[in-house]
Parts: C-alpha cells; sequence; structure tokens
C-alpha cells in the first residue's frame, strides 16, 4: 500500500515536472505568478526561447531605456541568449516601413510603440494588428475612460504636452491656466508647435480648442509667439532661454532639462490638456508573437514602468505604480510623478480620437494658420 | 575570283564585319554597365515616379491622376515652398561655385601662403551634416541666445542682435559656408593636372595674373565648375537638416520640409512628396541640359602626351588678400561653428555663452566610453565608408570611362544621363524608392549590403563627376598611342587611364568616403539598430539628448574623418592626392 503511494505520488511529481517546460522554471518571474497565469507565462517563455528575437520599433523610448528595459526583460523571463533589433525612428519613418513591409508581405517588426492614433486605428481596422489582451490591461482604466485605448489592440500611456516654464529665465513664474500666458511680460517669450505643418500638433490645437475659444488664440498669437517644428529643437530653444515658455513640450523633456542643470518645470493647466496616447501593440504578422507577448506584458506592467518612470518621464494611463522596494529608485520616481503625474490626476481634454478624419486635421491646420500666420518673416 | 564575285563576296564581308562590330566587347560592356546602373538608379526612380501619380489612403495607393502636381501648384504654402527652395539653391550655387572655385585656384595654381595648413581647413565643414552645421549655427546666430550676438550686444550696446539666422539669408548662409568645400573638391583635381603652359603662354604674351584666370584657367575648368554648381543647385534645393531647425521660426518653408511633413501625416501624403521630388529632378535635368549646351561644342584637353611640370602663378602683393579670404573662410566655416560645438560640448547646458560654472567632461565620458550605441555606429560607419567608398569608386571609375571614352554615343548620353539622376532626387525619397524596390528582394535581409547599395546609388553622380573633371582634361591621344601600339582595352586601361586618372580617384574615394559617413536619410529608412551608422546615430541622440552631447559626438566624427583624410594623404602622397 506504502509502496503504491509511493509510485502514484512519484509519478504525480514527475507528471508535474513534465507538465512545466523546461527551462521555464528559471524565469524569476514565474515566482510571482500561481495558477493559470503561471502556465500561461511558462508556455510563452517557451516559445519565445524557440524564437530567439524581438524587433520592436518605436520614437518616443530612447536608445538607452530600452536598453535596460531589455536587460531586465531577459533576466526577468530567464531569456538570456534573447536578441533585440530596437529601432529608434521618426513616426513617418516607422509608417512607412510598415506599411511597406505589410504590403510585401515581408514584416520584420513584432511591437510597436507609436503615438500615432489615426495610423493604428487604420491597422486595426484592416486587421494588422493582434488583438492581446494582456492581464495588465485592467490597470489601464484611467486610459479607457479618457478613450484611448484600442479595444484589446492596444493601451496607451498619454504623450501630454504640457507648458513647460523655464525658471532659471521667469523666476517664480507658475501657470495654473491658460489664459496666464496672456500677461503682457510674456510677449515674446512664448513657443507654440507649429500646428500647420506637423499632425502631431494639430491634434494638440484640436484638443485644446475643445476647451479654449478661437480668441484666446487670437490674443496668445499677438503675444508675439514663436513657432516651433520639432520637439528638441522646442526643448533647447526653452533650455537655452531663447523662449522661456513653451506650450507642447513633453514631460521628459523637463527631466532633460533639469538633469543638465536648468530648472524647467512642467504645469497642468486647469482648463485641460491634450493627451495624445502612446500606444503599445503588437502586428498581426509579427514574426516573434511569443516573444511580443511577454513583452508587451513587460512593459505595461510594473517591471516595464519603473524603468520608463525613472529614466523618462510620461503620464501613465495606469495609476501610480505600487512603492518600488529600492529607496533610490522610488525617491526618482517620486520626482517622475511631479513632472509627469498620472492622467487619473489630471484634467484630461477627452477626444473620441477614432471619429478624428484626415479632413478633421485639414481643417484645424486652416485654423491654426489663419490665427498664427505662415510664409517667410 | 572574278570581279562580279569579288563584289557579291564584299557584302557578306562586309556584313560580318559589321555584327562584330556589333557584337565586340565594348557593346557588351556597354550594356552591362547600362544594366547594372538600371537595376540602382532608374527602377527606384521609376517607381518614385509612379508614386507622384498615385493617391495613398488607409489601403494604400490607388489611382493614377495628376492631382498631386496640382496640389503643388494650387496651394499658396506650397508655392511659396517652391519658390523659396529655387532660391535658396540658386544662392547657394551661385555663392559657393565662386568661393570654392576662388579657393581651390589660390591652393592649386597659385603662391598663396600657407597652403598646406589651409587645405585640410577649408574641407573641414565637409565632415559634418547640415544638421549639425545647422545647430552650430543656431547657437552662434539665433536672434535671442546666439553666441556672436551676445557678444556684439554686449560689447557695442546694441539695442537689437544683429545677427538672424532664421531666415532665408540665415539658410543661404550655412548652406554656403558648408557646400564651399564641394566645390573645391570638383575643381581642384581640374587645377591640378593642367598644363601650365597654356597660362605660361598667356602671361608671355604680356597678359595679367588675374585676366589668365579668367580667360585661360577658368574656361578650361568650365565643366568641372559647371558640374559642381549643378550638383550644389540641386543638392541645396533638396537639402533637410538646415531648413528643418532654421526654418522653423522664422518660417521658410522648403520643399524638402514640406515633404517631410506631408509624410508624417496618415495615410502619408507619399505622392505629394513625390511629385514634389518629380519637379526637383526636372529641375535637375535642365541643370544638366545647360550643361551639356555649354560643354559639349568645346575642347578642354589641359593633359596632352608631353611632360610637364606644375608651375604656380605669382600673385605679387594680392596672395595676402587671397590668404585673407581664406582665413576668414576659415574663420566662418570652421572656427566659428567648431568652437560653438566645442564649448556647447564642455557646457552641461547652453545659455548662449560658455560658462565655467558650467564645465564638465561628462559628455565626452558619455559619448566615448559609456554609450554602447554610439561605439558601434561609429564602427559600422568606417566599415560603410572603406568598403562601401572603394566599391563605389570603382563602379564610377568604370561607369567614366565608359562614358568618356566609349565609341556608341547613344549608349553613352543615355548612361550619363541615367547615373546623373539620382542628384535630383532629395535623399528621403531616394531611401523610400529603395525601401520599396528592394523589400521584395533576398537583399533585404542584409542591411549592410542595402545600405551600401544605397549610398552608391545616392553618391554615384558625385564619384562619377569628379572622375570626369579630371578624365576630361586627359587628351584621349595617350591612349589611342597605347591602343596603336597593340594594347588591348583592359591594359590600356591599367597602365595608361587609371594612372592618368590617379588624382581623380583618390579624390573621389575620399569625397565618397565622406559623404557616406555623413549620410543621414537613406539610413533612416534602411538601417536596422545592427547597421546604424553614425550620422544616423547623431541624429537620434540630438532627438533625445541636450546640445552637449549631440555636440560632443559631432566633434568625435569630425577628429574620425580628419583622421581619415590624414592617412589618405599619406597613403597615396601629398602631391598625388587633390584634396
Amino acid at each position: 500500500m506504502k509502496a503504491r503511494m509511493m509510485i502514484w505520488l512519484g509519478a504525480a511529481v514527475a507528471a508535474l515536472a513534465l507538465s512545466v517546460p523546461a527551462g521555464a522554471a528559471d524565469a524569476p518571474i514565474l515566482k510571482e505568478l500561481s495558477g493559470a497565469e503561471r502556465e500561461r507565462v511558462a508556455k510563452l517563455i517557451e516559445g519565445a526561447k524557440k524564437e530567439g528575437n524581438l524587433d520592436y520599433m518605436s520614437h518616443f523610448v530612447q536608445v538607452g531605456t530600452a536598453r535596460v528595459m531589455e536587460a531586465e526583460f531577459k533576466r526577468l523571463y530567464g531569456l538570456a541568449g534573447h536578441k533585440f533589433n530596437f529601432s529608434d525612428r521618426t513616426t513617418s519613418i516607422i509608417i512607412r516601413r510598415v506599411e511597406e513591409e505589410i504590403r510585401a508581405n515581408k514584416v520584420t517588426a513584432d511591437v510597436l510603440l507609436v503615438s500615432s492614433v489615426s495610423w493604428l486605428h487604420s491597422l486595426k481596422r484592416r486587421g494588422e494588428l493582434m488583438k492581446y489582451v494582456s492581464p495588465e490591461d485592467k490597470h489601464y482604466a484611467p486610459a479607457e475612460k479618457a478613450k484611448m485605448n484600442g479595444d484589446g489592440h492596444w493601451v496607451a500611456d498619454a504623450q501630454l504636452n504640457t507648458i513647460s516654464v523655464n525658471q532659471s529665465i521667469l523666476p517664480g513664474v507658475t501657470v495654473s491656466s491658460w489664459h496666464d500666458l496672456l500677461n503682457p511680460k510674456f510677449q515674446g517669450k512664448i513657443l507654440v508647435g507649429d500646428a500647420s505643418r506637423t499632425e502631431t500638433y494639430t491634434l494638440v490645437y484640436m484638443g485644446w480648442r475643445q476647451v479654449l475659444p478661437k480668441e484666446f488664440f487670437q490674443k496668445l498669437a499677438a503675444q508675439k509667439t514663436g513657432l516651433i517644428l520639432r520637439g528638441p529643437e522646442q526643448r533647447r530653444a526653452v533650455m537655452s532661454g531663447e523662449y522661456a515658455i513653451g506650450t507642447t513640450i513633453m514631460a521628459r523633456h523637463n527631466m532633460v532639462a533639469q538633469k543638465e542643470g536648468v530648472k524647467m518645470v512642467p504645469f497642468y493647466p486647469k482648463e485641460g490638456v491634450t493627451a495624445l496616447p502612446m500606444m503599445s501593440a503588437i502586428l498581426t504578422k509579427a514574426p516573434h508573437p511569443n516573444t511580443a507577448r511577454l513583452f508587451i506584458d513587460f512593459y505595461r506592467g510594473v517591471h516595464g514602468k519603473y524603468i520608463q518612470m525613472s529614466r523618462e518621464p510620461g503620464n501613465l494611463g495606469r495609476p501610480e505604480l505600487p512603492p518600488h522596494p529600492d529607496p533610490k529608485v522610488q525617491a526618482q520616481l517620486k520626482k517622475a510623478y511631479e513632472i509627469a503625474p498620472p492622467i487619473d490626476k489630471l484634467n484630461v481634454i477627452p477626444i473620441d480620437w477614432e471619429k478624428v478624419t484626415p479632413a478633421d486635421v485639414k481643417k484645424w491646420q486652416a485654423e491654426f494658420v489663419s490665427i498664427f500666420g505662415k510664409g517667410t518673416k | 575570283m572574278s570581279s562580279t564575285q569579288a563584289a557579291e563576296a564584299l557584302p557578306r564581308r562586309a556584313s560580318a564585319s559589321w555584327l562584330s562590330q556589333r557584337l565586340n566587347l565594348e557593346s557588351g560592356v556597354m550594356a552591362g554597365a547600362l544594366a547594372l546602373v538600371a537595376a540602382l538608379a532608374v527602377i527606384p526612380m521609376l517607381v518614385f515616379f509612379q508614386t507622384s501619380f498615385r493617391i495613398y489612403t488607409e489601403a494604400g495607393p490607388e489611382g493614377f491622376t495628376l492631382q498631386n502636381y496640382y496640389l503643388i501648384f494650387s496651394e499658396p504654402l506650397a508655392r511659396e515652398a517652391i519658390w523659396n527652395t529655387v532660391l535658396i539653391a540658386l544662392f547657394s550655387a551661385v555663392f559657393s561655385g565662386a568661393l570654392g572655385t576662388s579657393l581651390a585656384w589660390f591652393h592649386a595654381r597659385t603662391d598663396m601662403p600657407l597652403r598646406r595648413w589651409l587645405e585640410p581647413l577649408t574641407l573641414m565643414p565637409f565632415f559634418l551634416p547640415s544638421l549639425v552645421g545647422a545647430i552650430a549655427w543656431w547657437a552662434l546666430a539665433s536672434p535671442k541666445v546666439g553666441m556672436l550676438n551676445t557678444f556684439l550686444v554686449g560689447a557695442l550696446g546694441l539695442s537689437e542682435a544683429p545677427f538672424n539666422i532664421y531666415t532665408l539669408w540665415g539658410i543661404v548662409w550655412v548652406l554656403v559656408l558648408f557646400d564651399t568645400p564641394y566645390m573645391y573638391l570638383f575643381t581642384i583635381g581640374s587645377f591640378n593636372r593642367m598644363d601650365p603652359s597654356l597660362e605660361e603662354s598667356a602671361r608671355v604674351c604680356g597678359t595679367g595674373v588675374f585676366k589668365t584666370a579668367l580667360r585661360v584657367t577658368l574656361p578650361l575648368s568650365l565643366p568641372a565648375i559647371l558640374s559642381g554648381v549643378v550638383i550644389i543647385f540641386v543638392t541645396s534645393a533638396g537639402v533637410f537638416g538646415v531648413p528643418i531647425v532654421l526654418g522653423g521660426p522664422g518660417r521658410v518653408h522648403t520643399l524638402s520640409t514640406q515633404m517631410y511633413t506631408k509624410m508624417g501625416t496618415f495615410p502619408p501624403e507619399a505622392g505629394v512628396s513625390a511629385a514634389a521630388g518629380c519637379i526637383l529632378m526636372i529641375i535637375t535635368a535642365f541643370g544638366l541640359w545647360i550643361q551639356r549646351k555649354i560643354i559639349a561644342p568645346r575642347s578642354f584637353v589641359t593633359v596632352t602626351g608631353k611632360g610637364y611640370r606644375p608651375a604656380r602663378m605669382s600673385l605679387g602683393p594680392w596672395r595676402y588678400l587671397a590668404l585673407a579670404l581664406n582665413l576668414l573662410y576659415v574663420l566662418a566655416a570652421v572656427v566659428l561653428p567648431v568652437g560653438a560645438l566645442l564649448m556647447a560640448s564642455l557646457n552641461r547646458n547652453w545659455f548662449g555663452m560658455f560658462r565655467w560654472e558650467q564645465f564638465t567632461l561628462r559628455h565626452w565620458q558619455f559619448i566615448l566610453f559609456e554609450y554602447d550605441y554610439t561605439l558601434r555606429a561609429i564602427k559600422n560607419s568606417m566599415f560603410l565608408g572603406i568598403a562601401g567608398g572603394f566599391l563605389a569608386v570603382v563602379l564610377c571609375t568604370f561607369l567614366s570611362i565608359l562614358i568618356h571614352r566609349g565609341r556608341n554615343r547613344r549608349f553613352k548620353s543615355v548612361l550619363d544621363y541615367i547615373t546623373t539622376l539620382p542628384i535630383g532626387v532629395p535623399g528621403i525619397v531616394m531611401g523610400m524608392a529603395f525601401l520599396i524596390t528592394w523589400i521584395r528582394t533576398p537583399l533585404y535581409a542584409f542591411p549592410m549590403f542595402l545600405l551600401i547599395l544605397g549610398y552608391m546609388t545616392r553618391y554615384m553622380p558625385y564619384g562619377i563627376r569628379t572622375i570626369s573633371s579630371v578624365l576630361l582634361s586627359v587628351s584621349p591621344e595617350l591612349e589611342e598611342s597605347s591602343r596603336v601600339c597593340g594594347a588591348t582595352f583592359l591594359r590600356t586601361l591599367r597602365r595608361v587611364t587609371v594612372p592618368l586618372l590617379q588624382s581623380g580617384i583618390f579624390a573621389a574615394y575620399l569625397l565618397l568616403f565622406i559623404v557616406f559617413i555623413r549620410e543621414l536619410p537613406v539610413s533612416a529608412l534602411l538601417a536596422t539598430e545592427a547597421s546604424t551608422p553614425m550620422a544616423l546615430a547623431l541624429y537620434i541622440v540630438g532627438e533625445n539628448d541636450g546640445l552637449g552631447v549631440v555636440s560632443a559626438f559631432a566633434l568625435v566624427q569630425i577628429v574620425l574623418l580628419l583622421g581619415a583624410t590624414y592617412l589618405f594623404r599619406r597613403l597615396w602622397g601629398l602631391e598625388k592626392l587633390s584634396v
């Protein structure tokens, strides 16, 4: 009887050992999981090991942050031998390259981390995005409320274009309302993203116009406002003091400035801010789907977000993260939240992104041009 | 054999002779060259051309329409962009043409002092991507925080900053500074190879130095000068880095910035972008046509069968004026921008002047020792420059000889036009055309090789023009003498033609090496992370990091290119190298 029991016990242990794929038991992430979720992730890890690669593209994640994320991902999921190909490119380059690859049926990219809303909606409509509901998605209720998520195809953090003040040039100046910018002492000191020439700034302007009348922007233009085409130039201009206030500066640029010793502080005016979705999605024809799913879990989860927030803070589409066990990292996160609070703590202007059409973009561009002008000075 | 039989036999022998003439080695080589160039340049151009007639929707390109062209000519902003583009290109070409030719003449044909030291300095702006040059001049001449303005307003008590780089003239200024070395490189080879007896004859007849230069030297160098001016005109029309940085605040729209913004939308207005690019190609074709009309009827032989020793003309006291002009150029094009980059790289942040309290070396430490992304990019660029440049110069030499020494006029003409086509295409559109063409082939799996092909296609005209400007100055009688003595075509090529072209070949190799290192738009579309070259890494760093890091990396690039130039000169000898 005892012997029979031992045999059955041994068989049960063997069956259990066989059901957990070899090597997956090494992955630290599995210690945090249990039950069906543990099994799901273990199977994905086994699949990922056979793939050996991940190819992802982004225009808002920096190379340095990508490296740190990749190292942590490999450690957490026991994929020490995995290779990554990360392309940090502008939106236009990513769109053209991915679209051509789809047309040629030679998709090389697995994961997209982008903020081109119209494009991702188009990919979804054409069935080119995988519907993958990560267990982390349940935390993105604030983004869902702001209509930034994609019905199982993506969830989003936010690219909030803040009003950033160089307090090294204007000490003590704060901005609580958009109307504060009409103060005559700010004449010639304000920079606005040129919505006449880029879709990103047009969408930002479109959002502002939901809460601010056209007359406000006419008065803003009368402040001898400068126009700028790209974020890095805007950051340089405000950091150097060429302009003291930028109205379309991403939160992470403030961190770059502060690291360089410039007291550049973001403000979120009470009327509201436009939140452009910063989305993470998997392509349907991704050549490494298992790794892609794991990476999305990681990217949207606390492990990925700790890295992103401490290095290049963005406005999370989920509530604040649980406190980090390392006090140094927690201190960095605290600073990051000061620069970039999660969207559930802000007045985000709600926009139904799926309904925005190219005709809308042209309409708002035309209005912007009529207010801020165009052409050679 | 009777006379009738002989007469009947003659047409058959004549037709056999006609056939063997047509099917000889040269025809085969020419056809092969055309096929190769067609695969590299024509197919992507055709793809690009047909894109200009398509409307891009969510599903992809559709229809066949002239609407894109109508949009360009009917939209006020687009018309203004065309006008600004033409003005910028015209002034850049004229001013850098005059300045570059003058400097090349001073160095090659006169006794201007300090030539040896000034030559590499005169070429230094060539080593900087235009984007970085624009950033450097932003740091120097932006109205509020430009170093020059800050200094002059403080020192002279001015009420307003004297310089504003955010204007059309600001863009022209930066382009002239950075295009002058192109002109220098295009003309120096021709000046170096010129037989001085032609000038001596003029001097013996009592003609002054400058009149000799205007009436003898310059006309004989016209192919090189016109080639350079045309190329600078077209590349200035398509340049992106300078107007994107300097055009925004001053609202100076150009075709290239319009293309950039239209491709960033979805669905992308790629058709409109391509239509704008086709307009640029028409301008190129017109420039080439003018060039041919002026050059074709004339002979520009300056290297003959007799030996000579190159001599320099004495400028007398005017040589100090020449020196002053060269020093002024070096100050504006090298000292000031490199100085600004150096100061920015040594400050935590830039406030318009160097500040000791902001002094730091961490940008340098980061770029040189910590950031593996930039370190790998440097290695990739060295490979692309050395190996890719070598392949490109072999191809360009081969094509130049076919174009100017081939016997079939129709083939030569077609080959000449096709190899020049890529000049008129903005880099980002060329990269797009290349991506669309090669994505469906097995080559797409080899990004480094694809990059080399892309670079070769884009810069082939530069290499061919550099070598051709020397080839045109070499009389065919030297090669004909070799053939008459029984040497084969290949032996003549190896023992006569190529040695005579050495200065042009080395100049072309160095030129191609440098432009390959600087190349950005094709790399942006085709490079993967593992194959990212330096210029692309510099652009990415510029997007994400402060001015200090960008400046440090840009200076690393300059030092590497200077080092490479020095090595080239040592390897092939100062006298043999025209740059």
